[in-house]
């Protein structure tokens, strides 16, 4: 029963591809059975130990890390508000004053970076948090729901799918004078709209497993059945569209921002940052690239930590099984020592 | 084909005693992965001859099918092959595979498992025999096609010329693997290799396919390579035995022989595990402990050495050789086959093994099978766990693709009435589309059926008001499902897969589950440490285990379970049978017991009920149904099951039915199994039309109740 025994040659009366994606010790083997007792490990407690196994996970993460404190504690470092306008230094370029420069209106760069990657992030995070949640629920309920649920759920999604929903979103952040959370409502309302369908359909093949059956003959309830069966294995999926979604978010708000119907002076973002020095690329590069920079590490260290989480959720996943192995030798090499 | 006729000649033409046609020596194959190398053939050999059929049996693993991959030159550039395989004294291993495409199709042809994936759906089947003949010959095209519609005829398709023109999707499975057959023996190969032909079959199909095998074989002359995990079809159908272990035959023998006196604890073990249709007491099934090796990093000494019960030091120590095995009794004269296939073993023990035994004792320790304490009381006496009368369901069939109108219904259930006793294991049997999983997810839905009742521990289903009282209920009745591995959330640990009954049907003390999931992990005979592991670490067996437990969890009274132990391999699957023997004694379970393989409902089933398109056609204890079956269509199918004994299998009268299941869609007055019956072509016309206008009731022999025997049929004359 080798697991690794590619798949034609495997053409046997028994369920091909059942055992495929072993990866870890058979508890029946000779070898494996030899595992000293253990105490009951929690799944959480075995997600973290395989996403930290990531060190590509490990380092997007710190990274993400120091973004958030930067945004969190950066302002710590200048004198200056992001509002604050410094006459004495109209467009300057980086000094020991103004770290990151300033702008044509004399605004310290540096602080309005911090404010802006703080509410980018607010912004994002929790824009793309609300639709990759609602999307899950919404998508994998239809499908398990089944019936008259399901067909309003679709024609709904279908419906806002056909909305012209820029227009909506600059119209409606307009009126509300650009304030963030109604950037956030907005953005939400019409965002979760295509990885709901993409769960749907999913959830559509999920529902006809076994251990969904299962679940429902024991009677649990539906609500909870997808919350427990449906919606953790279209995990890896929701994370990507997580980490999607924090970047799709990031690039809607700078678009708006950049029409002028996103976040409005005097508030500033990531986006109205970046649109701002895209104006000045030649003559004031630090204006568009401090803020493109921090950009660009928010959204690697998002990729980073998707793929760590992807890993880590999935019980299959190929990459999480050689890097147990590897770590098990290791161990076994140091055990000798400990 | 309809009517009984007698099994073909098993032996086919008098073995050629000249050169092999295909010889095989040290086969060995290896596959590189992440774990290692992966050594899945470890030294095969052995001579085909002509017009012979060589069974290739053993699980899962075992490298049968690698080896005849590596035979047809089928197996992917990374798969380091080395040994040699001559066909008609060409070598065959290291040729390109342009010329190896010369000499697959023509001179060796090989028949798939699967029917469907096997032919090209865009293509009718007639163009497709065409195109092998095509390949191979230089044959005109009105020439070909005929020859594709003679071939169609040969092996049994109806109508084959005008069937030629169909595409595959209008054939059904059995009807696919005939074409299949027919594209085989086109260009009149000197071997032929068939990888499990008959797996993906209904037993009365896969009846008609050996049958069909057999002539093909017979047809052109050609040897044939059978590889298969059922005992059965090789006792039927080979004239040699090669059985295969960790990728190295342990076993080879002329057919008789390995199954009169297997000389292999392994071989002896697999015939034990295996329960058989005939068999009348219900002796236990003979696990074998353990499961095959991984194949990586093999350490030294006999592979079948961990799981053997009769193992000493040295076995650990080298790997046995395949030896030639002297007699059973030297003084009287050897009759097992001729003397070009001795009877050789791979095992240091095997001269102490005679009869199946060693030193005068079992090989296999006998397990003790407990009796239910419920099985003292008469039937009648005891309560109905499950009652189900006048069951129907019809799923509508939908025409239109905007509007959907309704132009017919399928009558997938029709008035089937059934009960179990507690302590009681009934047997719900019939072939794919007869109707039993619709019946069981009826029962499992718990909500009012379309017509007639459903009773469940003497709740009926409609009177239940909310969840509360259904959640009650759900607590008397579990499931266990087929596919152990679909059946487990991958992604909760055995322990929350284990405790999510206990929570969803209240009690949510997690010191009171956490011990109760422990004490259900001993109960299924796994390790309680083993709880916080994903179901990817266990074996099909295990898993079908933790299946299991999960279903015990709550206590039911009735476990229902839909083909538990199809998707297990032999030795594996005895010990699931068991532990499910164990329990119903030990916790007093009922069980309704949904199955196609009848032997296995023989050896666990108390009763049984044959379906057959919706309806009920046979019910009674099941000693009663299986050695008197009344209704034709029990007679047909209790014949077409392969017994292992190849003894039997040669004596056995065999009732093979014509065509296949037809589809259930309108509810035509009468006798709904007329289409295939045998009987009523032999009835007089008056007869005849009772079948077709009279729907037959269940009712004891003869018409009428007479006898005491709770044995009842829907047939009107039996």
């Amino acid at each position: 029963m080798a697991a690794e025994i590619p798949g034609p040659t495997m053409r046997g009366p028994i369920l091909p591809g059942t055992d495929l994606g072993l990866d870890g010790p058979r508890p029946d083997d000779p070898a494996g059975s030899t595992t000293p007792a253990r105490r009951h490990l929690t799944r959480r407690r075995l997600y973290l130990r395989r996403f930290l196994r990531n060190r590509g996970a490990v380092v997007g993460l710190v990274v993400l890390g120091l973004l958030v404190l930067f945004a969190l504690f950066g302002s710590l470092f200048t004198p200056f508000d992001y509002t604050d306008v410094d006459f004495t230094a109209l467009t300057a370029p980086p000094s020991p004053e103004h770290l990151f420069g300033t702008n044509g209106t004399g605004n310290d760069t540096f602080a309005q970076a911090v404010h802006g990657l703080q509410r980018s992030l607010i912004i994002a995070v929790t824009v793309s948090l609300l639709t990759t949640t609602i999307a899950a629920v919404v998508g994998a309920a239809a499908a398990y729901l089944g019936g008259r649920v399901e067909k309003l759920t679709l024609g709904f999604i279908h419906f806002l799918l056909v909305v012209p929903s820029f227009l909506i979103l600059a119209l409606v952040s307009q009126k509300a004078g650009g304030d963030w959370r109604v950037l956030i409502v907005v953005l939400t309302v019409f965002g979760w709209m295509l990885s709901a369908r993409v769960v749907w359909s999913l959830s559509t093949s999920l529902r006809e497993r076994e251990f969904v059956q299962a679940a429902r003959f024991m009677g649990v309830r539906p609500f909870q059945v997808v919350l427990r069966h449906l919606v953790p294995n279209i995990g890896s999926l929701l994370i990507v569209s997580f980490t999607l979604g924090v970047v799709a978010t990031v690039m809607a708000e700078t678009g708006l921002s950049f029409v002028g119907f996103g976040v409005q002076l005097p508030d500033v973002s990531l986006g109205t940052m970046l649109s701002d020095g895209a104006n000045t690329i030649y003559s004031a590069p630090w204006l568009f690239y401090f803020p493109a920079g921090l950009l660009t590490l928010l959204t690697v260290s998002m990729a980073l930590i998707g793929d760590g989480l992807r890993d880590a959720l999935d019980p299959t996943s190929r990459s999480g099984g050689r890097v147990s192995a590897r770590r098990a030798a290791r161990d076994l090499e140091s055990g000798g020592m400990a | 084909m309809t009517g009984s006729l007698t099994n073909p000649d098993v032996a086919g033409p008098a073995p050629d005693t000249g050169a092999p046609v295909l010889s095989v020596r040290d086969l060995r194959v290896s596959f590189p992965s992440e774990a290692g190398r992966v050594d899945a053939v470890r030294g095969v050999d052995f001579d085909l001859y002509p017009g012979r059929t060589l069974g290739i049996v053993g699980e899962s693993g075992s490298g049968k099918s690698v080896t005849s991959m590596a035979v047809m030159g089928l197996l992917p550039d990374y798969a380091a092959v080395s040994g040699s395989v001559t066909l008609g004294g060409r070598e065959l291993l290291g040729l390109d595979d342009e010329a190896m495409s010369g000499v697959r199709g023509r001179d060796m042809a090989m028949i798939f498992q699967d029917p469907l994936s096997s032919l090209t759906p865009i293509f009718t089947v007639g163009g497709q025999i065409v195109e092998a003949l095509q390949v191979h010959q230089d044959v005109a095209q009105d020439a070909a096609w005929k020859r594709a519609v003679e071939l169609l005829d040969l092996v049994g398709i109806p109508r084959a010329a005008a069937r030629a023109r169909s595409f595959p999707h209008e054939f059904s499975g059995g009807m696919r693997q005939r074409v299949v057959i027919a594209m085989a023996i086109a260009n009149d190969p000197r071997v032929i290799v068939a990888d499990e032909p008959t797996t993906a079959l209904d037993v009365t199909v896969q009846a008609q396919v050996l049958d069909v095998l057999r002539l093909a074989r017979a047809e052109t002359g050609a040897a044939l390579i059978m590889i298969t995990h059922d005992l059965g079809v090789v006792a039927g159908t080979a004239d040699d035995v090669m059985v295969m272990y960790a990728g190295r035959p342990v076993e080879t023998a002329p057919v008789d022989e390995l199954f009169a006196r297997p000389r292999m604890p392994y071989t002896i073990g697999l015939l034990g595990a295996v329960p058989r249709v005939d068999a009348r007491q219900r002796t236990p099934l003979v696990p074998i402990v353990g499961n095959p090796p991984l194949l990586i990093n093999q350490p030294p000494g006999c592979p079948f050495d961990p799981r053997c019960p009769v193992s000493l030091p040295e076995c650990g120590e080298h790997e046995p050789a395949l030896l030639t095995v002297a007699a059973d009794r030297p003084d009287t004269p050897f009759t097992g086959g001729d003397p070009a296939a001795p009877h050789r073993a791979a095992c240091i023990r095997a001269p102490e093994i005679r009869d199946g035994l060693i030193d005068g004792g079992p090989v296999y320790p006998t397990p003790e099978l407990p009796v239910s304490p419920a099985a003292a009381i008469p039937r009648e006496r005891r309560a109905a766990v499950l009652e189900l009368s006048g069951l129907s369901k019809t799923f509508p069939l939908l025409k239109g693709s905007l509007f959907k109108r309704r132009v017919g219904s399928v009558h997938a259930v029709t008035e089937v009435d059934l009960d179990i006793r507690e302590g009681e294991t009934v047997g719900l049997v019939g072939e794919s589309g007869c109707g039993k999983t619709t019946t069981l997810l009826e029962i499992m839905n718990l909500r009012p059926p379309e017509r007639g009742t459903i009773t469940v521990a003497g709740v009926d289903v409609a009177t239940l008001r909310g969840r509360g009282e259904e959640r009650e209920l759900r607590r008397r009745l579990q499931m266990v499902f087929q596919d152990p591995m679909g059946a487990l959330d991958p992604r909760l640990t055995v322990f929350d897969i284990l405790a999510e009954p206990l929570r969803a049907l209240g009690g949510s003390d997690g010191v009171v589950i956490g011990a109760r999931v422990s004490e259900l992990m001993e109960l299924v005979g796994l390790d309680p440490e083993h709880t916080d592991r994903f179901p990817t670490a266990f074996s099909g067996g295990q898993r079908q285990r933790i299946g299991i437990a999960r279903a015990l969890a709550t206590s039911p009274s009735l476990v229902v379970l839909d083909e538990p132990v199809s998707a297990l391999d032999v030795s594996i699957q005895a010990g699931v049978i068991n532990l499910l023997d164990e329990l119903k004694a030990k916790l007093g379970l009922s069980y309704l017991f949904v199955a196609h393989d009848l032997s296995v409902v023989r050896h666990i089933a108390d009763r049984v009920a044959v379906m057959y398109l919706g309806r009920i056609v046979e019910i009674g204890a099941v000693d009663e149904v299986f050695d008197d079956p009344r209704h034709p269509y029990t007679q047909a199918l209790l014949s077409a099951i392969p017994v292992p004994d190849p003894a039997v299998e040669r004596s056995r009268r065999r009732v093979i039915l014509s065509g296949d299941l037809p589809s259930p869609t309108d509810d035509a007055t009468g006798c709904r199994f007329v289409s295939r019956c045998p009987l009523h072509q032999t009835l007089d016309e008056t007869q005849r039309a009772r079948c077709t206008d009279e729907v037959p009731a269940l009712t004891g022999s003869g018409g009428s109740d007479q006898h005491g025997s709770d044995q009842l049929n829907a047939c009107h004359f039996r």
